[in-house]
């Protein structure tokens, strides 16, 4: 099993000039969330050199499709014009798990989250894109699964206590 | 399933069939970590508890305008 890294799955994102914005769990716990994750959630914006970006990081990330039957995960043809085809995929890395959302529930995708999205500095050079807190739940109030249905009032309640984004 | 499989090439792939839906989603996780050993385990959660401290100890930025 890989270890799990998330700033090294975001220092490679970064290093290849990719541009998105962290959603999900990471995006949760740097708006001050205390709930667990266990994996890297990114929605990645959709024009073709960024898709090049991507593929680039990915590769530098071994990326592998995760599959309950294949605990290694699967190969995939690691390219722009497969990850043109795709809307959602969920990968194992050298670095943990790393979900790659292009249109995540409830959003318009990059640029609609891009917009109010804040730069958090996690030291050691690495500035990371985060969605706004008040995006992040919108996105989880729309996927509505059970995780997300548990983690919801946590959210609300940081929100609340922490106020709106700046935006 | 082989871990050299051939290569996912379309989303129609039905290695793919339901991927991103609820039950998947703990499914291949819960695989992964039936998969690991112990120490591996454990070793997933402090590295889990450190990104969280590093995350919490983390500045938000200005808006660059």
């Amino acid at each position: 099993m890989p270890r799990f890294q998330p700033e090294e799955l975001l220092r490679a994102l970064e290093a290849h000039g990719v541009r998105y914005v962290i959603i999900g769990g990471i995006g949760a716990t740097l708006h001050g969330s205390p709930l667990p994750t266990r994996d890297a959630d990114i929605c990645p914006a959709f024009d073709d050199a960024n898709l090049e970006a991507l593929a680039g990081a990915l590769k530098h990330l071994a990326a592998r499709i995760r599959a309950a039957d294949a605990p290694t995960g699967l190969p995939f043809a690691c390219d722009a014009a497969f990850l043109r085809q795709m809307k959602l995929l969920n990968l194992t890395t050298r670095f943990g798990d790393l979900d790659v959302a292009f249109e995540p529930a409830g959003t318009g995708g990059f640029e609609d989250l891009w917009a109010r999205a804040v730069r958090y500095d996690l030291g050691d050079g690495l500035n990371v894109p985060v969605a706004a807190l008040e995006d992040i739940i919108r996105s989880k109030e729309a996927a509505n699964r059970e995780k997300d249905r548990h983690a919801l009032p946590v959210l609300r309640l940081l929100l609340h206590k922490r106020g709106p984004s700046a935006g | 399933m082989p871990s050299d499989a051939p290569p996912v090439t379309a989303p129609g792939d039905p290695r793919l069939a339901g991927m991103g839906h609820e039950q998947f989603a703990g499914e291949d996780q819960i695989a992964q970590m039936l998969a690991a050993t112990p120490r591996e385990r454990l070793q997933w959660l402090l590295d889990a508890l450190a990104f969280e401290e590093r995350a919490h100890r983390a500045r938000p930025l200005p808006k660059e305008r």
